[in-house]
């Protein structure tokens, strides 16, 4: 502990620390904003890989490249040893993670290693007087929360990732380090990896769910909103009531009790948008909603709100659908 | 097994307004145990239940937040902890964290339950940060819990699907909604709480300090840079139309 709050204070006195840090496996997108903010800063950009190759980093803005040999399988405590031994005594101005089930599980563990502020869910960084801005989401992605991190205290940020794209190509000559991985901590040992389980997280990985609420009013109209789903290619989803009534395994219930989802499509059907549902609507591109309110939160969501009743609307789809179908089919 | 369950007061998240205009959470609704604890809590009971043991909830809020380890209290926890303090108004996430692990370190638990994000908050940065200060490994996401001995084994749900985690006791595990579910205090259980000793401690008794906030919040806009939607009236085919339009323009079709 004394030890750390000597390097804060030498930070605070100290003269350039701007450093930005990544953390970067396959996903290089993270590098591209590490790059970005670093000139903004006027700092150096540093990568930390276990699998990722030199090279790429190089590309993409990396000045120097610490390649943890033979750090593999994620484990929090061994990847925080890592960490903070490559970082040694430096005190960056940011050490930026992408989000995700590992980037989230070690953010804050890092931020509270190395006595620094942290924030999650990060949309973007930017440098400013006065410290780095941070934008994030919050609140089910209902709003976005401009966060300050004062300057000399590092900042550990969980980037999301995704939608970006590939970064520009800035190469430049890059200082390579190759150091050992730590001794995994032994305390916590991954054992297996199961599929995920049909019902669930197939829903969570769909990129295109048809859901439906209440609002489709009988259960004999889940025949064709599942026609709807299978034509579609999407998996069927549903809010909490029709899973409490049992219409739909609880598997497929979407909300603050059931899945969270990221869909590129959204098509809700007769759902109100209540808070604990819309809170499992993770980064949704395109959300049609279809029902007969049309001032319900659903419907003000949606690019597309149809105002209608689901038991006409849906078969007249399904129908449409099938004959587009099977126009398109080979003959 | 001796369990701390961590648990928050948080507004109401069944209240009719769940943000301000400004966008921060509404901050006079009526405030609940998070029900997100609610899980943490029944998954600890059950552990309990199992094993035998004691489950303790440890709670930083205000005064108010008494009612909460209440709560849980007469849902079947055995005590309970509140840190209160003026100087912890405003904490943010790491000064929390270092409240809670002084506390918790004090009853040496062989499991800390968290949940795996707060309702308000919503950032998930306290449990391993706690974890961290604690010196325990952490086994996060955990949609299923088992104990035998020392070893604590979860299924951590991740994008791809599940892992099967296995950590050594003493040590930290978030559970999701959904790993039980929570059970409704008795009659006898609420009655039963009343007597339950809820110990207070201030920042003082943690030998602590308030140090600097690192983050604070600037400001809070709606996300809303999307642009509104389109709203058509179906009269048994613009509707249908449209979506068919939306789908080949979403590249759906
Ligand atoms: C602690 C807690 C946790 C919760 N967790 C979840 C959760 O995880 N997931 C979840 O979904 N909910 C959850 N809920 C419930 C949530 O608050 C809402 O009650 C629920 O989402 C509403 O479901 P709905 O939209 O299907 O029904 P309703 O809100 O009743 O909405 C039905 C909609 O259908 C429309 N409609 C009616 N008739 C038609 C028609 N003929 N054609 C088209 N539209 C029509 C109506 O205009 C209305 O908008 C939770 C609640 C609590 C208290």
């Amino acid at each position: 502990m004394n030890g750390r709050e000597d390097s804060v204070d030498k930070a605070r006195a100290g003269p350039e620390k701007a450093g930005v840090w990544t953390w970067v496996e396959d996903d290089l997108e993270v590098l591209g904003v590490a790059a970005e903010l670093a000139h903004g800063l006027g700092g150096r950009v540093r990568a930390v890989t276990g699998t990722g190759k030199p090279e790429r980093l190089a590309a993409l803005g990396a000045d120097r490249g610490y390649v943890v040999d033979g750090l593999d399988e994620y484990d929090a405590e061994r990847w925080v040893t890592a960490l903070t031994g490559c970082l040694g005594q430096e005190r960056p101005a940011a050490v930026l993670l992408p989000a995700g089930a590992a980037g989230d599980d070690l953010a804050p563990r890092l931020a509270a290693a190395l006595d620094a502020a942290c924030v999650m869910d990060c949309a973007a960084l930017r440098a400013q007087a006065g410290g780095l801005l941070v934008l994030r989401w919050a609140h089910d992605d209902r709003v976005q929360e401009r966060w300050l991190a004062p300057p000399g205290l590092p900042l550990v940020a969980a980037l999301r990732v995704g939608g970006r794209g590939t970064p520009p190509s800035r190469p430049r000559p890059m200082d390579v380090r190759r150091l050992p991985a730590p001794a995994a901590s032994g305390r916590a040992r991954l054992l297996k990896r199961l599929p995920a389980d049909p019902g669930s997280v197939r829903l969570a990985d769909a990129e295109r769910i048809v859901a439906a609420g209440l609002g489709i009013g009988e259960r004999e109209l889940l025949g064709p909103v599942q026609e709807l789903a299978d034509l579609l290619g999407a998996a069927l989803g549903a809010s909490r009531p029709l899973a409490d009534k049992g219409w739909v395994p609880f598997e497929r219930q979407i909300g603050t009790t059931g899945q969270s989802v990221r869909p590129r499509l959204y098509l809700a059907i007769g759902i109100s948008g209540a808070v604990q549902h819309t809170a499992g609507l993770k980064d949704v591109d395109t959300i049609i909603a279809i029902n007969t309110d049309p001032s319900c939160p659903m419907m003000a969501r949606a690019q597309l709100a149809v105002v209608g009743d689901a038991r006409e609307v849906v078969p007249a789809l399904v129908e449409r659908l099938r004959a587009f179908r099977t126009e398109r089919a080979p003959v | 097994m001796k369990i701390v369950v961590t648990v928050k007061q948080v507004p109401d998240p069944n209240g009719a307004q769940a943000l301000e205009p400004d966008n921060t959470i509404a901050r006079d609704r009526e405030v609940v145990l998070d029900p997100g604890d609610e899980y943490g809590i029944e998954e600890g009971l059950q552990l309990k239940e199992k094993h035998g043991g004691e489950v303790v909830l440890v709670s930083m809020g205000p005064e108010k937040a008494r009612d909460a380890i209440r709560k849980g209290l007469s849902m079947g926890a055995d005590r309970g902890i509140l840190i209160t303090d003026e100087q912890l108004a405003g904490a943010d996430a790491l000064l929390t964290a270092r409240a809670l692990a002084a506390a918790i370190k004090a009853e040496k638990p062989e499991l800390v339950i968290c949940a795996t994000e707060s309702y308000d908050g919503s950032t998930g940065m306290v449990p391993p940060m706690l974890a961290e200060l604690l010196g325990v490994p952490q086994l996060t996401f955990a949609k299923q819990v088992e104990v035998d001995g020392q070893q604590v084994t979860v299924h951590r749900q991740t994008e791809e699907g599940y892992q099967v985690v296995e950590g050594s006791a003493p040590c930290l595990v978030t559970v999701t909604a959904g790993i039980a579910e929570p059970r409704y205090a008795s009659l006898k259980g609420i009655m039963a709480a009343r007597s339950k000793e809820v110990k207070v401690l201030k920042l003082g008794d943690l030998g602590i300090d308030r140090g600097q906030p690192a983050e604070t919040v600037e400001s809070i806009a709606d996300a809303d840079a999307r642009e509104a939607g389109e709203i058509v009236e179906d009269d048994g085919s613009v509707g249908v139309d449209r979506i068919m339009a939306v789908l080949q323009s979403a590249k759906v079709l």
